[in-house]
């Protein structure tokens, strides 16, 4: 088992590699990419939870991505307020609408819950077009101030000391070691159980119920605080960003990045931002294209691209082991 | 002491009583034996004790509380656990965690704790862990710790479930059914480990159908048939029971 004496040579790395690869030449479209990236990755961190991890199906993900940004654009630029509180607001109310949605998830499984979150990020969407008032309906909020910090502007550009790529990447290293911790931990298990078999669960004493509602509050949370990083990034939210394809591009993230896996939904979340700029002349065919990538990793590679790659490791792992002799016992 | 009452169980499933007017007490310490032919309604029974189906009239009473309506959680917080007649593994996790998440009742593990991994949530864990490989040697299983637990055979299942189960901390066990599947040996052993078991203060209460096992192993048996119970008495006066006698050998030939 992991040992928690001090700080892991992995976290200083990580940290330390997101602080400084804005500054080791990549250019501003690059740094621009890979933002995006990032604030799909939290997402698909946060989906994972539900999805993966507990079994639960959301379609809804996006939804909370836009109350997240909406809160945040909306109090940056009404009342002036900082998006220090703003983006935490957003997560905290993305987090309250998910609560709301995982007692819902109580009462049904999946086909219906599919069709119940879909039904709820359909609602979501025809909320942020039809109340003008809040979200500035069809036209959106625009002019999203810049965040800042220490008096600097967060931005991608060339000058600045703090990028948006910063604000995206460590807030998935945040939700990446937390949601990762529960893994070897109690809860995780828990999730788990509540995936493997939920009637053994609870026969065994895991209250299912709370579990979902808290897979479904934390997932939320996280996509609440990525879309205020998008708020601040791309200064701009409208109802056209956060709809049902939306959701349905964070689920293939999640499913062909690895159901179950953390680090496969940063791997799908990059793969999905990355493809897309190699195959720059076949744009309209992108959502083609990641259908069938998903079809072919859920016939023959369910594991997805972290299940490949872990599997690849170990094969090769016994395939040294064979080849030169165990090393002792 | 009166562990577990049933007065007037039943349950109706559209036109059909599964099970009907079904009363019996289990006391604590004792071994208490249901069995009956193939829809006497035995599993019935065990689901609406343990909460996972609900009666459509009568009432349970667990030391005289009325538990008729609590969920399958909060049966077993009362510290009432069933097993299933199909073993029920958690697929994605070792056999040492699928015993783990048994002991979860018990532990103050929380999501957010957890999350943000509090030195006491990962001190509680490795207490479970070590927890849970003293119930592992307890059921021999020891040895089979970090396999995935769907690699296990059956019997092997069959001795992890027991180990979850044990490890909410019961007073009262219901097996439904825990020899199914499992050759003359492993039912000897498993016969051997339930005494084990009983011997530590746990009350149980097994559905069979091997009547010999279930002659060796309780101490009262309860025997039903289509949804009522026909006698209940020690294994020698059911083994001697007219009404038992013709529910499983069919009627006696006239001399």
């Amino acid at each position: 088992m992991k040992r928690t004496a001090g700080i892991q040579p992995f976290w200083l790395l990580a940290v330390i590699a997101v602080g400084v690869l804005p500054f080791s030449g990549l250019g501003t479209y690059t740094l621009q990419i890979l933002t995006l990236a990032g604030i799909n990755a939290a997402v698909a961190i946060g989906l994972n939870l539900v999805l993966g991890t507990a079994g639960q199906i959301s379609l809804g993900q996006a939804a909370f991505v836009g109350i997240g940004a909406y809160t945040t654009a909306r109090l940056m630029t009404g009342p002036g307020i900082s998006f220090w509180l703003a983006m935490p607001a957003g997560g905290a109310l993305a987090g309250l609408i998910g609560a709301a949605l995982g007692y819902l998830a109580l009462r049904f499984q999946g086909h219906y819950l599919a069709m119940i979150t879909l039904c709820f990020g359909l609602i979501m969407h025809i909320f942020f077009l039809e109340f003008p008032f809040l979200t500035g309906g069809a036209g959106g909020i625009a002019n999203i101030p810049y965040a800042g910090i220490l008096g600097h502007a967060i931005d991608n550009g060339r000058d600045a000391l703090f990028k948006t790529f910063h604000l995206s990447w460590f807030l998935v290293l945040l939700v990446y070691w937390l949601l990762n911790n529960l893994t070897n931990l109690g809860s995780g298990r828990a999730l788990a159980a509540l995936r493997d078999d939920p009637i053994a669960a609870e026969s065994v004493g895991v209250p299912t119920a709370v579990y979902k509602v808290q897979a479904f509050t934390v997932s939320a949370v996280a996509a609440g605080l990525a879309g205020g990083v998008y708020a601040v990034h791309t200064h701009y939210v409208g109802p056209e960003i956060f709809g049902v394809g939306a959701s349905l591009e964070f689920l293939i993230i999640v499913v062909i990045g690895g159901l179950g896996s953390p680090v496969g939904a940063i791997l799908g979340a990059l793969l999905m931002a990355v493809l897309p700029e190699l195959m720059r002349s076949y744009e309209e065919y992108r959502l083609l294209f990641f259908g069938m990538i998903l079809m072919v990793i859920v016939v023959a590679a369910p594991g997805g691209l972290w299940g490949g790659v872990s599997t690849g490791v170990v094969r090769i792992c016994s395939a040294l082991r064979r080849r030169f002799g165990t090393g002792g016992a | 002491m009166d562990l577990l009452s049933a007065k007037r169980l039943s349950r109706k499933f559209g036109g059909l009583w599964a099970l009907y007017g079904v009363s019996f007490t289990v006391r604590e310490g004792e071994i208490a034996g249901v069995i009956g032919p193939n829809g006497a309604g035995k599993t019935t029974l065990f689901n609406c004790l343990s909460g996972l189906d609900y009666a459509t009239e009568g009432s349970i009473l667990h030391r005289g509380h009325d538990i008729t309506r609590l969920t399958p959680h909060q049966v077993v917080k009362r510290g009432i656990v069933r097993t299933f007649q199909t073993t029920r593994v958690f697929k994605r996790l070792t056999v040492r965690e699928n015993v783990m998440v048994g002991l979860h009742l018990h532990s103050r593990s929380n999501l957010l704790y957890d999350m943000i991994r509090l030195p006491g949530a990962v001190r509680e864990d490795r207490r479970e862990a070590e927890q849970a490989m003293t119930l592992l040697e307890a059921v021999r299983l020891a040895d089979q710790a970090d396999k995935p637990a769907d690699e296990l055979t059956l019997s092997q299942a069959r001795r992890m479930e027991l180990a979850r189960a044990l490890a909410t901390d019961p007073e009262l066990l219901l097996l439904d059914e825990p020899g199914a599947g499992l050759d003359e040996q492993e039912r000897d052993e498993l016969g051997t480990l339930l005494r084990d078991v009983h011997n530590r203060g746990v009350t149980l209460m097994v559905i069979e159908h091997d009547i010999g096992f279930m002659v060796n192993l309780c101490t009262r048996i309860i025997v039903l048939n289509y949804g009522k119970v026909i006698a209940t008495g020690t294994p020698l006066e059911i083994q001697q029971d007219k009404q038992v006698l013709e529910a499983y050998l069919g009627e006696e030939d006239a001399d």
